[in-house]
């Protein structure tokens, strides 16, 4: 490591960080192997049983907010999630930088919130049940109020290497592993 | 005071804020600033649209395409096209062109079929002499077929947003994509022999090299046949079609051994991450939906428009010109989530089908991919084959002259899109 | 601008009579208080779906929604039975059941549980009958047929009870659904049938009448009791008012309806056998634990049969 850590390798290759930013993706995996699943074994049921299963519909949408909020922590810690840099490009470095960071700043301000929102609901929706399952939505607002702090932690990581870097780039996930590894 | 999250948007998208969260600040905003009502309510319109079940469809297209990518499918499906188009002249692009639709059964993406092909086709186009420029157009071009014939995410996303079968769509958008490639070949080809491109092979390949080359990719064709055919007769609906496509391709893939076990998690992984970036932009646009409803902006939108004409011809110019220049400005997924609630009811207030203008929309902001500033598909052309901006649309301009061509011709000839989900009804 | 804000939601379209009732509300509340009240209606499910909007009127949203006992019964089980299939031979009975004690007692437990005040229930939705490519008398002629059910235990029961194999879909995807045959049937009022043109598809509707349901206005409690009592009694009130107005509406246009869509080419069958579909369907009753024990008979006691 150089005496002045580069930006890109701020909070890098902890064993917590190991975990937690990769439990995102494996949760959002499996959950997407649970959708594949359900809805298939939906039709199959309607060609071998006399009663088609009603209830892979529902286990498919709960599964379906997991791999839709956990891959969007995912997405976010690998800049997948497009933007429109045009004007910004257009900017000089010390701008672009503190615009950058602003964004991102702002963003991971929003994504807070959101956490915080999604936990009350969450709270709050303790007895809506699904409709044929009755399972507590809770799980769906639980798990999505999971996910947003996964994905605000990976926005103040972001918004910390901003500020660190000299022209306002963002460091995401590929560079970040080489940088740690 | 009702339109303040519509001025925030646009701030945000300017500064460069991703395009998912500045809807979702956006819509924040209303819950916020209006104090209508308990601001949890946000989250709760955030998720809403993770629970449809017809937008499964779209992580499921998305998972077969990466499958059938790394089974070697694509591979499989380059020879089958060019045993059959190679001869002729432009061969390589009617190859392209080709491939595009062959994979367009299986792909609902236009980018990412620019982007598979601008790495497999567009070198070998430059080694055998043709302008790099018009590789890339051609590519980029033919690639609008991909989002046209079924599966296609522009069409589940319209059909989910505009309350709108996703079925119907899906068979709707199988002739207009046929043309287009119809179309597209004849543009390759007048081009092609002033130019003097040599076809990329000296003679037609035998009926028995052709024979071997279905033979190696008629399992995986059977994808959209099986797709477009279990929904025409009522096997399944489009989104239980995208789970059984998943689970076709992975057999075949394991079957062709292009596929292997340890490569299964990495297929999932990149369906995972291609799946929450568009949906959460979509997620997104549902919380803005609310704030939009609540304060009528589509009841006052439809008012504006049909204020306007009462002629459907010229109110579907005029919303097919909207979405060309806006198409220019704004990447056409999220135009598409944008504008798609607004327009629908006004379509159908006209006596137009939504079928019908599903189709028209979709085929619209596709083809706005093409164009500059800020044009997907171009983008992603130019960045994999290194050619310039100003090149590409040189090049692009004969290209994107037929597509709207062929724009006119789906929008005020309806059967064109019709015919086939009617087929059979009285 | 008007001191109370409030807005009307439902999925229904607006070329439902619900719709019809719902202007009849607004206008009637405007009559009582002035403007001092301004209610918006969203039809189509703009506000979100059904079980969304319920959600979003407990935690406090100035919202009036369209209420069905169905998805009351998330909250208290009881009110699933006014949903039952075949619990009313006259649709004029409902009325024993909204006077009696019973329906106090769960109107209390649901403003306990939900923090739901019912404005009223009287709203009479229309009977439900089934279109399908086939004619049904009985319940031998449902034998393995596919039918669309929305996501809902009382329909899933039902349906199984009747003789039919339920598949679930989203309402959207019904008008392809008949049309290409991934269902054979649906069932709705004949209403929501024609307004959704599933008779271009499937050509015969037979009069099942298996649910009669009577649906109402439901809105956050507490910011009810934060109403001045006028505004309150001019929301019960012409809840009340308009629902009376809808069960007549509802009644008188069946006929219409059915003349409708026998101009269209549809073939209806009036002479089901009611009575086999009703003991077919008697279990349906004893598919629900969570209900209060003895709740059925207490329901029947009250009808008078
Ligand atoms: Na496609
Ligand atoms: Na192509």
């Amino acid at each position: 490591m150089p005496a002045f850590p580069s930006p890109c390798s701020i909070w890098t290759n902890t064993m917590f960080r190991r975990i937690a930013f990769n439990l995102d993706l494996g949760v959002a995996g499996i959950a997407l192997a649970v959708v594949v699943a359900s809805v298939s074994w939906g039709v199959a049921t309607r060609y071998i049983f006399s009663q088609p299963a009603t209830w892979t519909t529902e286990l498919s949408s709960v599964a379906f907010a997991w791999v839709v909020f956990f891959g969007a922590s995912a997405a976010m810690r690998r800049g997948l999630h497009i933007g429109i840099p045009i004007l910004v490009d257009t900017l000089p470095a010390p701008v672009r930088k503190a615009a950058t960071a602003l964004a991102i700043m702002l963003v991971a301000g929003f994504l807070a919130y959101a956490t915080y929102l999604a936990g009350l609901l969450a709270l709050q929706s303790f007895n809506r049940p699904s409709p044929v399952l009755r399972i507590s939505f809770a799980y769906v607002y639980g798990g999505v109020a999971l996910a947003l702090l996964l994905t605000t932690a990976h926005a103040a990581l972001q918004f910390l290497r901003v500020f660190k870097s000299r022209d306002g780039t963002i460091c995401y996930f590929p560079e970040e592993a080489r940088e740690g590894e | 005071m009702d339109y303040l999250p519509v001025v925030i948007l646009l701030v945000l998208l300017a500064f460069n804020i991703q395009v998912a969260f500045a809807i979702g600040i956006a819509a924040l905003s209303f819950f916020l600033l209006s104090g209508a009502m308990p601001v949890q309510v946000f989250i709760q319109r955030l998720i809403a649209s993770t629970q449809s079940f017809p937008l499964l469809a779209v992580p499921f297209f998305i998972l077969t395409g990466a499958i059938m990518n790394e089974a070697g499918i694509t591979r499989r499906m380059l020879n089958l096209a060019e045993s059959l188009t190679g001869h002729m002249t432009g061969g390589l692009a009617q190859v392209n062109v080709l491939l595009s639709t062959l994979l367009s059964g299986m792909s609902g993406s236009a980018n990412a079929d620019t982007a598979v092909q601008s790495k497999l086709l567009v070198p070998e186009m430059e080694r055998r002499g043709y302008d790099v420029g018009y590789s890339a157009a051609v590519t980029a071009s033919s690639s609008v077929i991909a989002a046209t014939i079924p599966p296609g995410i522009g069409l589940i996303l319209y059909g989910f947003l505009g309350n709108v079968s996703i079925g119907s769509l899906f068979l709707a958008g199988v002739i207009p994509g046929l043309m287009l490639a119809v179309l597209l070949m004849i543009t390759a080809w007048i081009i092609a022999r002033r130019r003097g491109y040599k076809p990329s092979r000296e003679k037609p390949a035998s009926w028995a090299e052709r024979l071997t080359a279905l033979r190696g990719a008629a399992l995986a064709l059977l994808i959209p046949v099986g797709v477009v055919g279990g929904i025409r007769f009522g096997l399944f609906t489009a989104t239980e079609a995208g789970a059984i496509a998943v689970i076709y391709a992975t057999v075949i893939g394991l079957m062709y051994r292009g596929l292997r076990w340890s490569s299964i998690p990495k297929v999932i992984v990149e369906t995972v991450l291609a799946t929450a970036a568009i949906m959460l932009i979509i997620c997104a646009a549902n919380a803005f939906g609310f704030y939009m409803s609540w304060v009528g902006i589509p009841k006052q939108a439809a008012a504006f428009m049909v204020a306007l004409t009462d002629n459907p011809i010229i109110l579907l110019l005029l919303i097919n010109i909207l979405l060309l220049v806006v198409g220019m400005l704004i990447e056409g997924t999220a135009l598409l989530i944008l504008l798609t609630p607004i327009l629908v009811p006004v379509a159908v207030e006209m006596g137009i089908d939504p079928v019908h203008f599903g189709i028209v929309m979709v085929l619209n902001l596709t083809l706005g991919g093409m164009t500059p500033p800020l044009g997907t598909l171009m983008f992603v052309a130019c960045s994999v084959t290194g050619v310039s901006i100003a090149k590409f649309v040189r090049e692009a301009l004969p290209f994107l002259a037929v597509l709207i061509l062929a724009l006119l011709l789906v929008t005020y000839v309806p059967q064109i899109s019709l015919w086939l989900p009617t087929l059979g009804q009285e | 601008a008007a001191e109370i804000q409030l807005r009307l939601a439902t999925v229904s379209s607006t070329s439902e009579p619900i719709y019809e009732a719902m202007e009849h509300f607004v206008d009637l509340v405007e009559q009582k208080v002035g403007e001092q009240v301004k209610i918006t209606i969203h039809p189509n499910g703009e506000l979100g779906s059904n079980q969304e909007v319920y959600e979003q009127v407990k935690i406090g949203a100035p919202v009036i929604q369209n209420s069905d006992p169905g998805y009351l019964s998330d909250y208290t089980p009881d009110f699933g039975i006014l949903n039952g299939p075949y619990l009313l031979s006259d649709p004029k009975n409902f009325n024993k059941i909204l006077e009696s004690d019973l329906f106090a007692r769960m109107k209390d437990d649901l403003r306990q549980s939900g923090n739901f005040e019912l404005l009223a229930t009287n709203w009479l939705f229309g009977a439900r009958h089934i279109i399908a490519d086939r004619e049904v008398r009985s319940p031998a002629d449902m034998e393995g047929l596919t039918i669309r059910v929305p996501p809902n235990v009382m329909w899933i029961e039902t349906m199984d009870a009747m003789g039919g194999r339920g598949v679930q879909l989203a309402w959207s995807e019904v008008y392809t659904g008949l049309s290409t045959g991934v269902v054979k049937a649906a069932e709705a009022p004949l209403a929501a049938l024609y307004a959704s043109k599933l008779h271009e598809n499937a050509k015969t509707v037979s009069m099942t009448g298996h649910f009669k349901a009577f649906v109402g206005l439901v809105m956050n409690s507490d910011l009810y009791a934060s109403y001045p009592q006028d505004v309150q009694d001019a929301l019960t009130s012409s809840a009340e008012e308009a629902g009376e107005f809808m069960t007549d509406l509802v009644l008188k246009s069946e006929e219409d309806f059915i003349r409708k869509l026998e101009a269209e080419g549809v073939t209806v069958v009036r002479d089901v056998d009611e009575v086999a579909f009703r003991e077919a369907t008697a279990s349906v009753y004893d598919a629900f634990p969570a209900w209060t024990p003895g709740l059925h008979d207490e329901i029947n006691a009250l009808l008078g049969e």
